[in-house]
């Protein structure tokens, strides 16, 4: 029995090729060319993007809910990332962006990083609390949840159960609205998402049944929405009320990006960024060659979220606004002034008590067999198959190695004419494993 | 099944690839998690054991359905007293090992905690066996 998880990445078979820069570039081997067009395994998939991003001729694409959904809702909340802001070209001033937001159909625009200090410290309690467990390693990025429930499933019990900022939020505008007199089904939930993985962690949560959030809007699709009503209301303007636009520290506002967590982090912390780094740095986390690191902040794109596939602005420029702002805070913090949100007790209290999540399960794609001595006879097939294999890595038979060819005939019962180097007079599997 | 891993002594670059292709193989065996932690930190132990001390090194490992057995046998100065060695904080590693944050005289014994068997033979001036042992509950 396989489950079924949503995934935002789909390949659009009319514009696919069939090269193979898809099938090189993922780090859980999760594609093949089929019938010369590209597959993806579902159970292997874990919406990191990089396909997305390698592909040299647009053939995949994230797919999105319609936007025109929000207009079934009273109160249409848009739960933003700061990397939106941080995209935006400079001449646009943040409440110029919070307006447009309101402009094309939100009722309400609330940034993410706004939690961020109180994730902060639940973090580090976390992590204080659950010593054994070292290195605790941060569940903000679900393309590395994922990543660690497929390809290292014994460091399962090293993720931080808690939800994430966005969640926080999401409960936050919920309370707050309901207690200004808002019925539950009238409020909807959007959140602005930079990525796939984002989008698939809220139609498929891990650790929970169901999430809070209503719906997903892509940032790309959204970006054109804002930047064209700016345009349109020709406004020009430059950052003035500044308190209305910057409720974080200066910390928080950068929470998303590389170092964003890892800075904070009590005792002896790292941040990793770009999933493939991840996956040859959580190999050494397996092998216990690190000891006494407390926590580890893992993101699968290069820079953080301002790296995000659906990022429109160029990561770096994002950064730079967002470090601008970060600096605009500190300037004020400097005087003792801070605009930083503060959490009604009450609903503090509701949201400590609605914090955790449970045990996420691993989901090997490693194992040959759930049975041991199953497994044993394919890894022995494997190898005899391994043997006749050319090891040049062509990817002519569709997958991205040889040894996942080999893996693939046992697994999936590709056949062996797949491969064309071998000879079409041994190409049987029973002969090969005769021999 | 069995596979083998030659030992270069001297060469902590590449100190921990045995340990480290004997779990990618468990992995896909599935092994239960925590049985190829206990192994691989034995084994890592061991095997920067050989790469320290050692002047030629084989790691021989046989899986079963049942269990795992490594041998690690070497060539070099061997092991004086066994006893002495299993005690935490012995350690007779040169400065320059432990500049490279090896060396602790944790080995032996963190070896032992690990494993549901261990065996250490060795000759001075001859070389060393550790034979270690972990079971599989499926």
């Amino acid at each position: 029995m396989k489950a079924t998880y949503y995934h935002a990445l789909q390949v659009n078979k009319e514009a696919c090729r069939g090269c193979m820069h898809c099938i090189r570039s993922c780090p859980t081997e999760a594609i093949r060319i089929r019938d010369g067009k590209a597959f993806i395994y579902e159970e292997r998939c874990i919406d990191c993007g990089e396909c997305f991003v390698n592909c040299p001729v647009g053939a995949v694409y994230v797919e999105q809910d319609d936007f025109k959904q929000i207009q079934s809702f009273t109160y249409k909340v848009a739960l933003l990332p700061a990397v939106f802001v941080g995209q935006c070209p400079e001449d646009i001033s943040t409440q110029a962006i919070y307006d447009a937001l309101k402009g094309v159909g939100f009722t309400h625009v609330f940034e993410i990083e706004q939690m961020a200090d109180f994730a902060y410290e639940k973090q580090h309690q976390y992590v204080r609390e659950h010593q054994e467990d070292k290195p605790l390693i941060s569940t903000f990025c679900p393309a590395i949840v994922r990543l660690i429930q497929v390809r290292f499933p014994g460091l399962t019990p090293n993720l931080i159960l808690q939800k994430p900022p966005l969640d926080m939020s999401a409960f936050y505008c919920k309370e707050e609205l309901m207690k200004q007199g808002a019925k539950e089904e009238e409020i909807g939930l959007f959140y602005i998402t930079p990525c796939a993985a984002k989008i698939a962690a809220v139609k498929t949560p891990e650790g929970e049944d169901k999430s809070i959030i209503t719906g997903v809007i892509n940032m790309n699709y959204l970006y054109n929405l804002v930047i064209k009503k700016i345009k349109a209301d020709k406004r020009k303007d430059t950052e003035t009320d500044i308190t209305q636009t910057n409720c974080f520290s200066s910390q928080g506002v950068l929470w998303s990006l590389t170092n964003g967590e890892e800075r904070m982090a009590e005792g002896r912390a790292l941040a990793i960024d770009g999933v493939h780094l991840v996956g040859q740095f959580l190999e050494k986390v397996e092998d216990d060659e690190l000891s006494d690191v407390d926590f580890l902040e893992l993101r699968a794109c290069d820079q953080g979220c301002a790296g995000g596939i659906l990022v429109v602005g160029n990561r770096f420029l994002t950064v730079e606004r967002l470090k601008k702002r970060s600096k605009l805070i500190e300037s004020y913090e400097a005087t003792g002034e801070s605009y930083v949100l503060k959490l009604p007790e009450d609903t503090k209290a509701k949201m400590e008590a609605n914090l955790s999540v449970e045990k996420i399960k691993p989901r090997s794609i490693i194992k040959l067999d759930e049975n041991m001595v199953v497994a044993m006879q394919k890894m022995e097939q494997i190898h005899v198959l391994q043997k006749q294999l050319p090891n040049v890595d062509c990817g002519m038979c569709g997958a991205p190695s040889c040894q996942a060819f080999a893996e693939d005939i046992v697994k999936e019962n590709v056949p062996l004419s797949d491969c064309v180097f071998l000879d079409k007079g041994v190409a049987s599997i029973h002969k090969i494993w005769k021999k | 099944m069995h596979f083998e891993y030659i030992v270069q002594p001297g060469d902590f670059t590449n100190a921990g690839y045995a340990s480290s292709q004997l779990k990618k193989t468990l992995k896909q065996l599935n092994v239960d998690p925590s049985v190829i932690k206990r192994l691989v930190v034995a084994l890592y132990e061991a095997e920067v054991n050989i790469v320290a001390h050692a002047y030629q090194g084989v790691i021989y490992a046989d899986i079963d359905e049942d269990k795992v057995s490594v041998k690690l046998v070497d060539e070099g100065p061997g092991i004086p007293d066994i006893n002495l060695a299993m005690q935490e904080g012995y350690s007779t590693a040169s400065p320059a090992v432990r500049e490279m944050g090896f060396g602790a005289g944790m080995g032996l014994p963190n070896m032992k905690r690990n494993v549901d068997e261990l065996k250490v033979s060795s000759e001075v001036g001859v070389g060393t066996t550790v034979e270690l042992m972990v079971y599989i509950n499926q």
